[in-house]
């Protein structure tokens, strides 16, 4: 099977997965009883199918609508999902629509890109560590095996570990965003002089 | 967060994007293969964990040039969705006693004792009577109260009525139901009228229920006893969501859990003049939602979307056609 395209894997990461949160928080309001992980999963599993992006202008909807298909799909495989009816078919229309002016919105932009910072910085400690010296310190895993007298599978494995606790906090919440990772945070913040 | 990975395919993928990231091995080569070629999904999890790696080297070009920082902007916890999720689950774990706390009284005059009490059909009244109790009456309903001084009568003459009983050990609270009696001292439940059959569902405490000429038994919370046309009253268990779905009717909804469409648009006809009509055959198809009883328009709509049929409508009928 051909590696994934590095274009489409970019693509999401700055299009895409910005908005899974926002795309979950939808799908749990509008359809409270189907399995948002399931959809997320078959959502990204039909992204990963796609042979280009250019007629896509406007990812975020698309990602929505994705999604919504795929909620449409089981409801008339009549698979057990349940619907609102109130609001469901109205939300089904506009799914994906509202938020405009949502922070998410500016996805490739650098509050995104501080907000993972955050959720790195986050990290327990070998972790932190690991993944700011192969990621933002572009290491390779070789020299931070030796300078940590780890093995490199261990870093490995913290890496995977770090990348997947990124993703959950940045597309279920900042619940574990450390109080006292909060206030190094802030610490560095003050020294750098961004806020008071 | 635990490290117990709440998704393991999440889990694998992002081991997989993290040897990717470091450059695969030979073996490694056919191994992920294989492990793509195990599950479709596994491709789409695999992206996710790329771009999740993409976003993570993104991080560095914040390091890289010296233009001014922005504050990072505080997010409120995107919370209030999982909040609401296990707001739910809490009610429905509490159980349908809950439900009555949450019906509020107000704006209603205590209703007059010895008198009936009327719903029309599409209308649903929270009645508080004379001795603290309170009736919520269905759509399409008829009661009569009579109170004295040593008992608590009421008689459902059709329909169905949800009651919660003010404790007074000295003054039985009794509802006839046809040949059914259901005698309670302080505590909840609901009787429902069908033809000749009389279904009640206990949701606080204990009642007695006979019916005419039968001997008594004991129904307790969480459980319902049944009288069919001829066969005498059965009791049996009835699970705490079952009975919240059986009783949303309080707060002006239908929970349909797997019905078919034709009882699916049964329950929805006790709360409309209007009527709604199923193609003979999409009857059998099986439905579920939970739906407002006032939004019979919605409700087609979407049986329509679950079934692959179509709405059509005129002349105070509303069909669902193939």
């Amino acid at each position: 099977m051909p590696a994934m395209s590095s274009f489409l894997i970019g693509w999401v990461s700055r299009h895409v997965l910005p908005h899974e949160r926002a795309l979950r928080t939808w799908l749990r309001t509008a359809f409270p009883a189907i399995d948002v992980d399931d959809v997320i999963q078959e959502s990204y599993c039909r992204l990963a199918g796609l042979s280009s992006v250019e007629h896509i202008d406007d990812p975020r909807r698309y990602f929505f609508r994705v999604a919504r298909n795929i909620v449409l799909e089981q409801v008339r495989r009549e698979r057990v999902v349940r619907i609102e009816a109130a609001s469901g078919l109205a939300v089904l229309e506009q799914g994906g629509e509202d938020e405009e002016c949502s922070p998410e919105r500016i996805v490739a932009g650098r509050l995104a890109l501080e907000r993972v910072e955050r959720l790195i910085d986050a990290l327990p400690e070998r972790s932190r560590k690991i993944v700011r010296m192969r990621k933002i310190e572009g290491l390779p895993q070789r020299e931070i095996a030796s300078r940590l007298g780890l093995s490199e599978n261990v870093v490995e494995n913290e890496v995977a570990r770090g990348l997947r606790r990124v993703l959950d906090q940045l597309t279920e919440g900042e619940r574990a965003e450390m109080p006292t990772r909060r206030r190094a945070m802030l610490a560095r913040r003050t020294r750098q002089g961004d806020r008071p | 967060m635990s490290d117990a990975p709440a998704n393991p395919i999440d889990a694998i993928a992002c081991q997989w994007a993290a040897r990717l990231d470091r450059g695969l091995a030979g073996e490694e080569e056919a191994a992920l293969d294989a492990w793509l070629a195990l599950d479709p999904r596994h491709r789409g999890a695999l992206l996710r964990a790329q771009a999740g790696m993409a976003l993570l080297d993104r991080c560095r070009a914040l390091h890289d040039d010296d233009a001014p920082e922005q504050a990072p902007q505080d997010e409120a916890p995107d919370d209030h969705a999982r909040w609401g999720a296990t707001r739910r689950q809490a009610l429905a774990l509490a159980g349908v006693g809950v439900a009555g706390g949450l019906i509020g009284a107000a704006g209603l005059a205590l209703w007059p004792q010895g008198s009936g009490i009327r719903t029309r059909i599409g209308e649903m009244r929270r009645v508080p009577l004379a001795d603290g109790s309170m009736a919520v009456v269905n759509s399409g309903s008829e009661l009569n109260v009579s109170f004295t001084p040593r008992r608590r009568d009421v008689d459902l003459a059709q329909g169905e009525a949800w009651f919660q009983v003010a404790k007074a050990p000295d003054r039985p609270f009794t509802v006839t139901a046809g040949r059914v009696r259901v005698q309670a001292v302080g505590t909840a439940f609901n009787v429902r009228r069908a033809g000749l059959g009389v279904d009640v569902v206990v949701t606080e405490g204990t009642v007695k229920v006979w019916s005419e000429g039968g001997e008594a038994q004991l129904v307790k919370a969480g459980q319902r006893a049944r009288l069919d046309d001829g066969v005498g009253l059965a009791v049996s268990p009835i699970a705490a969501d079952a009975a919240q779905q059986e009783l949303a009717w309080r707060e002006g909804q239908i929970v349909l859990d797997d019905v078919t469409l034709a009882q699916a648009a049964q329950r929805f006809n006790a709360y409309h003049e209007d009527r709604l009509e199923v193609d003979p055959a999409l009857a059998d198809k099986r439905v579920v939602g939970s739906f407002q009883t006032n939004d019979m328009d919605g409700f087609a709509q979407a049986c329509a979307a679950m079934v692959g049929g179509r709405v059509e409508r005129g002349n105070g009928v509303i069909r669902i056609l193939r």
